[in-house]
């Protein structure tokens, strides 16, 4: 299952391995792409992944993460 | 890397350029066994680490964690942090130095074209169509110093904070603020026509607003530039007030620039304060509201054109608008903090503009004594006032005539401050008296303190 999320607070690289880095402590989550030109986050994961729980710890790292799933 | 004391460690650590860094180097760090907490300090290039002194981490896993998270550790705390890394940083003094040139450059082109007059002529009957049109020459002239110069400021700060977010994102804020500004106008202008009076603050009020303004244009700017960072202030204000101007301007809340937007409507432009007496003689709350609103909607073309090009600004543009309009915005700044000081009474005269002052043949026209008064003349330019410099005697009643044919926009208004005099002048004679009661000088400007004159009280 995939999901896409858009953060427009990302803008650099440190910004996507940050994201990347905290998606590690999701088990669920077996494959993650981070695209900086369109500052979305497209995530490869198991069906009992609980995206809510992600988006509070990506949103906790700083003001500027906001996400807004896309699909 | 040193060990400074037993339960911390300082590491040099190259690479980092944002906050996401600093999170991205103390996640990697923080999950060392032994490693108790991180601090990195991407500014200073340093990252600080409480371990647990009993059980030490190793320096290799430290080492490896940082290379893997993409930095590098310089060897010895004093090794200068990475230059490329902080370029992005830096207060650009060349590029600023070209920006300063450019808009120089650009005024004194305007003023050759004769763009850049403060009375731009204004004349015509007040019906919706000629206050669009005022507002059009209005927003594109002297009002844009402060109006614009804010916009522009709040854009370029909105920018450099924000700089993932695509143009539509950063056009909100600024789009919010016209709604503000514009909303404001309306509705105090139907205020004004509903009450028959016009809003306008004391002066006092109104210097420390334009002061006010002119600092905190004066802050964003060179924060913009990075000459200071942010958050720091060289003088320090008491922390509310940073902390106010700082969320005022950099809060994402869209009351802020709703709020910031509906404030420039107190502003003391000479053009809000003639249209004023129009809605206040329009006697109701439609026609007063409606010739306010008309007057911003005319303002708008202007600040959405710079609304526009800040949120479009991309990439290397990007970089390049944020130190132009960082430099412009200082430059106005400076320019609002000198008329807001000749608001508040204090005759702050550049070398440049005394020299004019004393080229000048009227510095030894006396005044004509009639009687028991004395009557001294001035007119009002596009360029200025005719003569700036007036003298007359102490003790002796002052007619002191203003011909205010030529007055359109900004020079329409007219202040003493010391005397708590206001005046919208009107075309033809204007006539202001009163005593000077000692020697001295006594300042004079228009409302926005941008032309300025004085009398020499002998």
């Amino acid at each position: 299952m995939q999901t896409t999320v858009s953060i427009p607070g990302i803008h650099c690289d440190a910004c996507g391995k940050l994201i990347k880095s905290v998606s590690g402590d999701f088990p669920e989550i077996t494959d993650i792409a981070v695209n900086l030109t369109t500052k979305t986050v497209t995530l490869t994961h198991a069906d009992d992944f609980a995206l809510d729980d992600w988006t509070k710890e990506i949103e906790g790292l700083g003001e500027t993460y906001k996400v807004q799933r896309l699909s | 890397m040193t060990p400074s004391n037993d339960s911390t460690i300082t590491l040099s650590v190259a690479g980092m350029t944002c906050g996401s860094c600093e999170m991205l180097v103390e996640r990697s760090l923080k999950n060392i066994p032994g490693v108790l907490s991180v601090h990195a300090k991407q500014r200073k290039g340093r990252v600080v680490l409480h371990i647990d002194p009993d059980h030490p981490p190793s320096m290799d896993a430290i080492t490896q964690a940082v290379t893997k998270a993409g930095y590098e550790i310089h060897d010895g705390t004093s090794a200068p942090p990475h230059k490329t890394a902080h370029e992005s940083n830096k207060p650009r003094y060349m590029e600023i130095g070209a920006a300063l040139v450019i808009i120089f450059a650009l005024y004194k082109l305007a003023q050759t074209f004769d763009l850049a007059s403060l009375a731009p002529s204004t004349a015509g009957s007040l019906t919706f169509g000629g206050v669009l049109l005022i507002g059009l020459v209005a927003g594109s002239s002297s009002c844009l110093a402060v109006t614009g110069g804010l916009l522009l400021a709040m854009a370029a700060k909105h920018n450099q904070i924000h700089q993932a977010e695509s143009s539509s994102q950063k056009l909100r804020p600024l789009i919010q603020f016209n709604v503000g500004r514009l909303v404001s106008y309306f509705v105090l202008g139907g205020i004004v026509g509903l009450i028959g009076t016009a809003i306008t603050l004391p002066i006092w009020t109104t210097a420390y607003l334009n002061i006010g303004v002119a600092l905190v244009m004066l802050y964003l700017a060179l924060t913009i530039l990075g000459i200071i960072p942010k958050g720091a202030f060289p003088i320090r204000p008491p922390k509310a007030l940073s902390h106010w101007i700082s969320n005022l301007t950099e809060h994402d809340h869209p009351l802020a620039p709703i709020a910031l937007g509906a404030l420039t409507f107190f502003l003391p432009c000479g053009f809000t304060q003639s249209l004023q007496l129009a809605a206040l003689a329009s006697g109701g709350f439609a026609p007063g509201a409606m010739s306010m609103g008309v007057l911003a909607i005319g303002t708008l073309p202007a600040l959405l054109g710079i609304s526009f090009i800040s949120s479009s600004a991309r990439g290397s543009f990007s970089r390049i608008f944020l130190t132009f309009a960082g430099t412009l915005v200082f430059v106005l700044a400076l320019f609002n903090l000198r008329s807001g000081f000749a608001l508040a009474g204090f005759s702050v005269s550049l070398p440049a503009q005394q020299a004019v002052e004393a080229t000048s043949e009227n510095a030894v026209r006396l005044p004509v004594i009639t009687g028991y008064e004395q009557e001294v003349r001035m007119k009002v330019t596009a360029y200025g006032y005719e003569p700036p410099e007036l003298t007359i005697k102490s003790g002796v009643p002052v007619r002191f005539i203003i011909d205010g044919t030529q007055a359109g926009g900004c020079t329409q208004g007219f202040v003493i401050p010391s005397l708590g005099i206001q005046k919208v002048l009107q075309p033809g004679d204007n006539i202001i008296e009163f005593t000077p009661e000692k020697p001295g000088r006594i300042a004079f400007s228009c409302s926005m303190g941008m032309v300025r004159g004085a009398f020499n009280v002998l």
